[in-house]
């Protein structure tokens, strides 16, 4: 197949898009129900768990982040795209892989912490920026798979 | 899934701050008169346009709890574990009255997870099969010992076991710990406290074999052989379950066994303040709501009766908040 190193790339572009954006809506659903479940008793609630129900979207900002990288990389958005080897489209490949795979996972995770803190602010208002604090943690490995793939985009020699 | 109750969850940690706390307690025991306690109990949203009835407010609040549960979670079928005793005593109420001629209608209970008319239409008209599995066996089996004896404290025997069996069926089937607790200590008590009044009223190997559920706790030809040889023998056999908490509160009395056991549930309870997830915080709220309202119906008795502060605070459970 011909250029089969950019189709390569296009696939771990859409992975690191797909799952991780996959992961955070899930993610800010589960959440939301149980904002929902909340709200339907105190609506004076709602902006104390917006903020939480916000906080595993940002993986989804993070795939899409990392495969417009990808895509600004292989020259696609310009029109004309690189002519890649294919063991250059397995290393972008590769490198989409940390965001995909911990995007999904850790939307999640981060989820169902935030879910938790829906049930701090049912009980305990004052406790939100605690829960809130608690679900942030999660969030660490998200940008740590978001800088590693961001700086294996970045410094391989493509085109 | 635990994931699919986190709307009821939160729905449930919102309506645990309404939730009587140990001080609202002993300010309804410390009030002057019933009028004083009705009064306090308005302020935390109880329902007192029933006046003296108390009873009828109770009942009510009763059927608050349970719409609530219903309207979060209507496909939490496990949890109607803490309903099926109240199933059983309206099949023993219809059967009775299909014997006596009485409007049973009056006799029957809710909330129950059979509704009363479909139940009364069911035994009317003998089509036991057309009731959920839990009870359709158990309420052929009443009718046959009601027709054949015409005894009803033997249909009464049935119908008690067959519910703990249903129970213990429930709690098998929960996939919930705290659910399966609960309906672990509610069947050994229940067996324990049967055992117990048969020895007191010196009843016999045959009434035991029919009164006593088969639970894999208990093995039920040990429990009969040391209920038969008096209370001693029957103490020792509980300690040698491991149930010597269950053994020493049965010693001091039958009331303080039941305070025992209910407060036991409620330790188990306790384990659902801390999770978000699944069934175990919807059956705590239940148990919770259950118990404040057993209290204030102790509390609201004594006002009319007269009885003495210190017996009602004996008698107090531990509570959820």
């Amino acid at each position: 197949m011909d250029n089969m190193g950019l189709v390569l790339a296009i696939v771990g572009a859409a992975l690191a898009a797909l799952l991780s954006g996959l992961g955070s809506a899930r993610g800010v659903g589960l959440v939301g129900e149980a904002a929902a479940g909340l709200l339907t008793e105190d609506l004076s609630k709602f902006t104390k768990v917006l903020i939480l129900q916000i906080l595993p979207g940002t993986q989804g900002l993070y795939g899409f982040i990392t495969a417009i990288m990808v895509l600004v990389k292989t020259k696609l958005l310009s029109g004309s795209p690189a002519e890649l080897t294919v063991s250059q489209g397995l290393m972008l490949l590769g490198a989409c892989l940390p965001m995909a795979i911990v995007g999904y996972f850790s939307a999640i995770a981060q989820a169902r912490v935030a879910a938790s803190g829906v049930s701090v602010v049912a009980k305990k208002p004052e406790g939100q920026s605690k829960a809130m604090v608690l679900a942030a943690m999660v969030e660490t490995y998200a940008v740590l798979a978001l800088l590693i793939s961001i700086l294996m985009i970045l410094n391989l020699n493509v085109g | 899934m635990d994931n699919n109750y986190l709307y009821a969850v939160a729905n449930i940690r919102a309506n645990e701050l309404s939730l009587l706390s140990r001080a609202d307690i002993d300010a309804l025991i410390d009030a002057p008169d019933y009028k004083t306690a009705l009064t306090l109990l308005d302020g935390k949203g109880y329902d007192t346009s029933f006046g003296s009835d108390y009873s009828a407010m109770l009942d009510g609040e009763t059927e608050k709890t349970w719409s609530l549960i219903k309207s979060v979670a209507p496909s939490a079928e496990a949890l109607d574990i803490f309903i099926i005793k109240n199933d059983f005593q309206n099949l023993k109420a219809a059967l009775k009255s299909e014997k006596t001629g009485d409007d049973a209608e009056k006799y029957l209970v809710s909330p129950s997870v059979i509704p009363g008319d479909r139940l009364l239409k069911a035994v009317k008209e003998r089509d036991f099969d057309s009731l959920p599995d839990f009870i359709s066996a158990a309420a052929k089996k009443c009718f046959d010992v009601i027709t054949k004896t015409e005894n009803g404290q033997l249909c009464d025997i049935a119908a008690d076991r067959a519910c703990l069996e249903s129970m213990a069926g429930f709690a098998k089937s929960a996939d919930n710990d705290i659910v399966s607790a609960y309906g672990d200590i509610f069947i050994k008590s229940a067996v324990l406290k049967t055992a117990y009044r048969a020895i007191l009223t010196g009843k016999k190997r045959g009434f035991l074999e029919e009164a006593l559920p088969d639970i894999p706790e208990i093995k039920k030809a040990d429990l009969i052989a040391a209920s038969l040889q008096g209370t001693d023998a029957f103490y020792g056999f509980i300690s040698s379950l491991g149930l010597d908490s269950f053994a020493e509160a049965l010693k001091k009395s039958p009331s303080s066994f039941e305070k025992y056991c209910d407060d036991a549930v409620m330790e188990n309870m306790k384990k659902a303040k801390y999770t978000a997830f699944g069934l175990g915080p919807l059956a705590a709220y239940i148990f919770a709501r259950m118990t404040e309202i057993g209290c204030v119906r102790i509390i609201l008795s004594a006002k009319f009766n007269g009885t003495s502060e210190e017996v009602v605070r004996e008698r107090m459970r531990e509570l959820y908040v």
